[in-house]
């Protein structure tokens, strides 16, 4: 991946890459936002990274969530258009990816036309990550494959083995 | 074919900050205040010399005020100590991994029919030996894949 550069949460205990001349700001302790370099309209492109834990334990909740994901976002979200979803797993911890991808054109609100990867990390009853990646309709084609490789890139790093001694 | 993430396992250890993909089937088998080892175990649960493993080893630190030549020479000189191991020497690679210097010498060795895949690494005040052998030629490159994969991670 040249032309990329690795990152690395110390807060979410996630390591990525990222396009060289990406930003990363810590949002919160759980919160990590990624904006890209601006174009000629100075909009920037945005994945959102939060950690956090699943509202169920076991891996039957995560099928059942991801079941009823599209559902939710099209009877919720004004101009949502479903461009696909994919599955795949990541080397860390066998974690599980659900990933929408999607446009939202709204033509009575505010945003101009957006398109959007949407993804959950299921790494365990005690761990998730939930990625929220935004870019222009127009730049949908340079961008969507990007935020498919940020999320690819997704390492889990283990607790630190002081907090792991003290979940035993 | 390049292996998806699918085929891979990651693995962190604190000790030494590595972050490595490695081939399925690899396991976490020892850790100490300085090294780790990941290695395909047999039915035993046991590693035997002829199994693919890996030792990940801080072998030094570097002063504080080492610049980039200096880690870059410290690599090349560790390398240099591994091309001298006895055995066939079949190559070697000075490369930047996540933009860190490395270099990898691989070999086998005349009396064990053993391949080496040795590489020397500098992350910050680290100076790390990545020792992997095989019986297999084949696991060279998959050899060659994981030190690729490295990511530098000081936390």
């Amino acid at each position: 991946m040249s032309g990329w550069t690795s990152l690395t949460s110390a807060d979410l205990l996630v390591s990525l890459r990222v396009p060289i001349g990406w930003d990363a700001l810590a949002v919160d302790e759980s919160t990590l936002q990624l904006q890209g370099g601006a174009e000629a309209d100075d909009y920037r492109p945005t994945v959102t990274l939060e950690a956090g834990r699943p509202e169920e334990s076991g891996r039957d909740w995560f099928e059942a969530f991801t079941s009823s994901v599209v559902p939710e976002l099209a009877a919720e979200v004004p101009g949502f258009d479903l461009i696909g979803t994919s599955r795949s797993t990541l080397s860390s911890r066998n974690a599980q990816v659900f990933a929408v991808h999607a446009r939202r054109d709204d033509p009575a609100g505010p945003l101009p036309p957006t398109s959007q990867v949407q993804a959950w990390v299921w790494a365990g009853s005690h761990r998730m990550l939930a990625i929220s990646a935004s870019t222009t309709t127009e730049r949908e084609a340079v961008d969507l494959p990007v935020f498919d490789e940020i999320i690819a890139s997704i390492r889990l790093l283990p607790p630190r083995p002081s907090e792991a001694s003290e979940l035993s | 074919m390049s292996a998806t993430t699918q085929d891979l396992v990651h693995f962190f250890s604190y000790r030494t900050g590595v972050s490595i993909e490695l081939p399925v089937g690899f396991e976490s088998v020892t850790e100490d205040e300085s090294s780790v080892t990941y290695a395909v175990l047999d039915e035993d649960g046991a590693a035997g010399p002829r199994d693919p493993q890996m030792h990940l080893q801080v072998v030094g630190e570097f002063e504080e005020d080492a610049t980039d030549a200096d880690r870059t020479a410290a690599v090349r000189a560790l390398a240099d100590g591994f091309a001298g191991v006895d055995g066939e020497l079949l190559g070697r690679a000075d490369r930047l991994v996540d933009e860190e210097p490395t270099a990898t010498v691989t070999l086998r060795r005349p009396d064990a029919d053993l391949l080496l895949h040795l590489t020397a690494a500098a992350h910050g005040s680290r100076l790390l030996s990545i020792v992997a052998s095989t019986s297999e030629e084949a696991m060279l490159s998959s050899y060659d894949d994981a030190v690729a994969s490295i990511r530098f991670i000081d936390l």
